[in-house]
């Protein structure tokens, strides 16, 4: 199967965030935030990314101190996550194929 | 040895997806949650006792949403909701393991009720068994699946507490 590696996803906090998602059928910020230990407003920002590409979709519930936000993987999130976790199976199928040293398997630089 | 960064990555992600499932696999049910959808499940089929398909259709409606709500209210408080076909493949196995043999459970007690007893109360008598088989079924597979996630997150070296 061919599959590219996604470039939004592969920065290591997105990656670390759509790893979570993928297990779930939604989670709350502070969950997410608990998991991965990024701070609040790091968070905020990573989420914002994932939402604008229509990643994840967002959901608040209650008012004031009750109230929560919910982030789900969207369909085209979880299929542009599936392929990049393809496209890394690939890449080691590739080296290992080939009989190189595994660490020409070089990842792509990783923004954050 | 040294690892490819693709395999590095894969086995920080999974690790990742095993330690939301350990967290909250370490996290207690609340004390109503078994015992509520087991009388759930018990009221809807005592209906049939009354031979009221009215009532049995409003029975599974109200139940429907005291599962849903009580659901939501658990999903609530853990801050997730799990997705089942991401589960690790030992336990989506037990998983479908208990689902299919409960559901066997259930008809069987069904047809042995509507063919093989003709007691006033039958229903509400299978309804009780039923209940009681999906308390203690929940209960035993939780049990087990708690400690099948504990043992996975320990070999993959997770603290799980």
């Amino acid at each position: 199967m061919s599959a590219d590696l996604d470039h939004l996803i592969h920065a290591p906090k997105r990656l670390t965030i759509m790893s979570l998602l993928a297990a779930t059928d939604g989670a709350e910020f502070a969950f997410i935030r608990d998991q991965t230990g990024l701070t609040a407003s790091d968070l905020s920002k990573q989420m914002s990314v994932l939402s604008e590409a229509d990643y994840v979709s967002v959901r608040k519930t209650g008012r004031g101190p009750g109230s929560a936000t919910w982030y789900r993987m969207t369909r085209k999130g979880r299929a542009a996550f599936e392929g990049h976790v393809q496209a890394l199976r690939n890449l080691i199928d590739g080296a290992e194929a080939g009989g190189r040293h595994v660490q020409t398997d070089a990842l792509p630089a990783t923004p954050l | 040895m040294d690892e490819s960064p693709s395999k590095v990555v894969l086995a920080e992600m999974e690790r990742r997806q095993l330690t939301l499932y350990a967290t909250a696999a370490a996290e207690p049910t609340p004390w109503w949650y078994f015992p509520l959808l087991a009388a759930t499940s018990a009221s809807i089929i005592a209906t049939f006792d009354v031979r009221s398909p009215l009532l049995t259709v409003l029975a599974v409606f109200v139940g429907g949403a005291v599962v849903g709500g009580s659901v939501k209210a658990v999903e609530h408080r853990a801050g997730f909701s799990a997705r089942l076909s991401a589960l690790p493949i030992p336990i989506r196995r037990q998983l479908n393991g208990y689902v299919i043999g409960h559901s066997l459970l259930v008809l069987a007690i069904l047809a042995f009720t509507a063919f093989g007893s003709d007691h006033d109360r039958r229903f509400t008598i299978a309804g009780l068994a039923i209940g009681a088989s999906l308390w203690l079924g929940a209960w035993g597979f939780q049990a087990r699946y708690r400690a099948q996630i504990r043992q996975l997150a320990e070999e993959a070296g997770i603290d799980v507490g």
